[in-house]
């Protein structure tokens, strides 16, 4: 029986109770009303006979009576455990900068409006696909307790967000990334040395816990900073670079224009990627070189790289408590309703 | 429910079942003491005693008791304790036009400007920051981070043409800076408005009940003067649409009010447009505690439950027992009486009796339950069980601290906890090994090393001080270590790549200043963030 009672308040995310004498209280009102209500005489009118008794609807149970009196000694002991201050356990989010601080690199260039990829059975663009793979890639991180920031790079690059555990609004910065946002060119050096920047800012992890993956479809061809002083850079600070090529190789490709849908106003272009740099990027940070030349491949190399970013730590104690009465105050105030519908006003009541 | 309620009740959206709920109690039973009074009118109103009145609305009573308890009725406030890990604020900057005003040269919004630049700078290693705005619409600039640089940055990119339309609407500010803080998180939160508290009489709103309901503490910093400025308008002053020079005032009174109102304060900039950039740190971190990983205790507002729950309860226990009292007086029972007061006493007595040890040790056994292997937990519950007295059970707990966990100072922690619960259990050879586990792992722990000499000394049956002796070897350290950065220091973070190869390096000196050539472009992610602001995010209630 208290087995059953557990398992019902554990449902409710009831674990203890604060004060928990107060149950024994509300038992021993509900018992006391029982009993008294029990030993009551209830009102009755005089009939001539057993008979006409039984004409005039006379049982030997009343059901609503003693239905509404099991209904007032549950509310009594459920408000009897309210005022014993149910309290449950209550996770909170990962304590900031428990994980990685990862930046999230990405190419918003206007190669990336190429349309040779599909999502859901339709034509989109490839920053289409690189948005949907990369936020999914950022919330699964973010949960695990790392912080991410966003760079987005054009002619040149710029912080979309900045370093931070909320998925939220790191989805939101990521759904505003348009191709050609800062620009048609791509600038690796600039974006991988500002990767570097945010990375190391003040207040975010040790060298072994900075990590970035940078995902484009292009080679350098603007910006101010050279790939190798980038190289350098990240080299020094620790950071560790995962570099992801997307894109079909060599091959000419249907390119959405600025605000135009699929289907209308298209023109073919090529585009190549340089998969070398990326290459000699990874290699010398520390990281890894993925290539994706399918839709499905960019979801497989962002797995690869959450498994390869590993944390082997213990999780820090996330749970407090938090006092838990409203399932219980739902509870009573529903059985009280009941009561006052069955006893008062469906039964018919003679004072 | 009234949009001016909403920050009074914790669950205001419980208030549709809960009107419904008191709603459709009244009606029933008001028809059914119709039906009945008509039934005794039918029968004789002579002989029939019409329905008593006090039973039903005692019922009601205690129902709307219930119902107004559901809601979670915030009054007053209450000390929660909490593991001090910085400070979350959202820096609201007012960008209308009237920040443009000249009285306080260059202008109010430079003057903000470096007031939050200062406070960055002042804010601690912890602390996390995000930027909002407000013209006549408020936007969200950035989420919560720990990252100064890049907030310098965007703060160095804000100008009175950033959001349009231009306006001033403060209250849709706050309530948009309310929605970077995260839910759940247990962490102070501060929005500090940098604003001159002009706006138009259409825009009274001040954000308080968002302020409120997500217990935000509103830090106002007033920029401008009470003489007021005029308004610069390519070389002109602004003029309004009859052709009258515009001149903006601070206005003080509406940021002390939205201060005031979330446990606030507000500073005011001085004629020259100085703040006391120390004073305001201070009010910040108010709340923050001074040691990361310390416990620290704050002031939130309260949710008041058992007084109404108690009512009803009470209610509804007079309103069965009814008859009962109305016998006990026509007996004049003294016992009874006597008997019936010892019980209420006794209940109430029982009742307001502090939780009990127990009820620590059943929550951190129910926390276990969902993380067994949480190391922190582990050794808490060591500590509740050796209070009560339960030094093997206490035993068991540290030494699966110790065994669970790889990072050194959780098991030197788990260690020396484990050796204290052995002395005063009286096994000195446990705690000997204990001491000796800590001192591997902590060479300069002194405590552990002293206690370590009296259990040598014991086991060799030798006499030390008593008293010097209780006072370290009973001393227990509590499970909160330090940051949870200090714990990454030692454990693994990733596989490295299989062929690394040695690239051109550079020194510290060099890299900082090669970092601080590269240029960001906050403005484009200012204007994205304003661009896309239109889409609301709605998050989950925060609860403590």
């Amino acid at each position: 029986m208290t087995e059953i009672a557990w398992a019902g308040l554990r449902a409710m995310g009831i674990e203890a109770f604060d004060r928990p004498s107060w149950i024994l209280a509300g038992l021993a009102a509900g018992l006391l009303c029982a009993v008294w209500s029990l030993r009551q005489r209830p009102s009755a009118l005089g009939l001539p006979s057993i008979a006409e008794a039984r004409r005039a609807g006379a049982r030997r149970f009343d059901f609503a009576s003693r239905c509404g009196l099991g209904l007032r000694v549950a509310a009594l002991v459920t408000l009897g455990a309210i005022l014993a201050s149910p309290v449950g356990v209550h996770t909170s989010p990962p304590e900031p900068g428990f994980g990685l601080d990862l930046v999230l690199v990405l190419d918003a260039s206007g190669s990336m409006r190429a349309l040779d990829t599909q999502v859901g059975g339709e034509s989109r663009s490839r920053l289409d696909l690189a948005r949907l793979v990369v936020s999914r890639f950022a919330e699964r991180r973010i949960h695990k307790g790392d912080r991410v920031a966003l760079v987005v790079f054009g002619n040149s690059a710029f912080t979309q967000c900045p370093l931070t555990s909320d998925g939220r609004l790191l989805a939101a910065a990521l759904s505003r990334v348009e191709a050609g946002i800062a620009g048609e060119a791509t600038a690796l050096g600039d974006a991988l040395a500002l990767a570097v920047k945010r990375a190391t800012a003040g207040g975010g992890q040790a060298a072994p816990g900075r990590v970035a993956v940078l995902l484009t479809d292009g080679r350098n061809n603007a910006g101010s900073v050279s790939v190798e002083v980038a190289i350098a850079l990240a080299a020094s600070a620790g950071l560790r670079v995962h570099t992801v090529a997307i894109g079909s190789a060599g091959e000419e490709v249907a390119m959405e224009s600025n605000g135009a849908v699929a289907g209308r106003g298209l023109r073919f272009e090529r585009h190549d990627v340089d998969t070398r740099t990326l290459e000699r990027i990874a290699l010398a940070t520390g990281g890894r070189f993925f290539e994706a030349r399918r839709a499905g491949d960019l979801e497989a190399v962002y797995h690869a790289i959450d498994a390869l970013e590993r944390i082997e730590r213990p999780m820090p104690s996330r749970t407090r408590r938090q006092d838990r009465p409203q399932p219980l105050l739902a509870l009573a105030g529903g059985l009280l309703l009941c009561e006052i519908g069955i006893a008062r006003v469906l039964r018919r009541r003679m004072p | 429910m009234p949009e001016t309620w909403t920050h009074a009740f914790e669950h205001p959206e419980w208030w549709a079942a809960v009107w419904t709920g008191l709603f459709a109690a009244g009606i029933g039973v008001s028809l059914a003491r119709w039906t009945a009074k008509k039934r005794r009118r039918r029968l004789g109103e002579a002989t029939i005693p019409g329905l008593p009145l006090a039973r039903d609305a005692a019922l009601l009573l205690a129902l709307a008791c219930i119902g107004v308890a559901l809601l979670g009725p915030r009054l007053g406030t209450r000390m929660i304790r909490t593991t001090a890990s910085g400070v979350d604020v959202v820096l609201l900057f007012d960008v209308s036009r009237s920040m443009d005003a000249t009285d306080i040269p260059p202008s109010r919004l430079e003057h903000s400007r470096q007031a939050a630049l200062d406070l960055l700078a002042r804010l601690e290693t912890g602390d996390r920051v995000a930027l909002a705005a407000f013209g006549d619409r408020g936007v969200l600039l950035t989420p919560l981070t720990p990252d100064r640089d890049a907030l310098v940055e965007l703060v160095g990119a804000l100008d009175t043409s950033l959001i349009e339309p231009a306006g001033s609407n403060l209250g849709a500010g706050v309530r948009e800076a309310v929605e970077a803080f995260e839910a759940g998180s247990e962490r102070p939160r501060i929005v500090v408005v940098l604003s001159d508290g002009e706006s138009p009489p259409e825009r009274r709103a001040l954000g308080m009940d968002a302020a409120i309901a997500a217990d935000v503490r509103v830090v106002a910093v007033a920029i401008g003067t009470e003489a007021g400025g005029r308004i610069p308008n390519h070389g002109l002053p602004l003029r309004d649409e009859q052709g009258h020079i515009i001149v903006s005032q601070r206005n003080i009174q509406r940021l002390e009010r939205l201060a005031t109102a979330t446990d606030g304060v507000v500073f005011s900039a001085d004629a020259w447009g100085s703040i006391d950039g120390a004073e305001l740190n201070i009010a910040v971190r108010r709340d923050a505690g001074n040691t990361p990983g310390a416990p620290v205790e704050r002031r939130v507002r309260a949710v008041r439950v058992a007084p109404l729950a108690a009512l009803a309860f009470g209610l509804m226990l007079i309103e069965a027992l009814q008859p009962l009292r109305l016998r006990i007086r026509r007996k004049r029972s003294t016992l009874r009486r006597a008997a019936l007061a010892t019980a209420i006493v006794a209940f109430a007595t029982l009742g307001l009796a502090p939780p009990t040890q127990n009820t620590t040790l059943n929550l951190l056994e129910a926390q276990l339950r969902h993380h067994p292997g949480d190391v922190r937990l582990l050794i808490e519950l060591g500590l509740a069980r050796l209070e009560r007295g339960r030094q093997q059970a206490a035993q068991r707990a540290f030494l699966a601290a110790a065994l669970g966990t790889s990072d050194p100072k959780l098991a030197a922690l788990a260690y020396y906890n484990l050796g204290v619960a052995a002395l005063e259990r009286g096994s000195y050879e446990v705690a000997r090994d204990a001491f000796f586990d800590v001192l591997a792992l902590r060479p300069g722990d002194r405590e552990a090393r002293f206690n370590l000499e009296w259990s040598l000394a014991v086991l060799s049956n030798e006499t030390p001080d008593p008293k010097s002796s209780r006072r370290l070897a009973t001393e227990r350290k509590l499970g909160a270590p330090g940051r949870p950065e200090e714990v990454s220091e030692t454990t693994e973070t990733g596989r490295p790549s299989e062929t690394k190869t040695s690239p051109q390096t550079l020194d510290p000196e060099r890299r900082n200043r090669w970092l601080a050539r590269i240029e960001d472009d906050p403005a484009a992610a200012l204007r994205s963030a304003v661009r896309a602001s239109g889409r609301a995010l709605h998050r989950k209630r925060i609860v403590w």
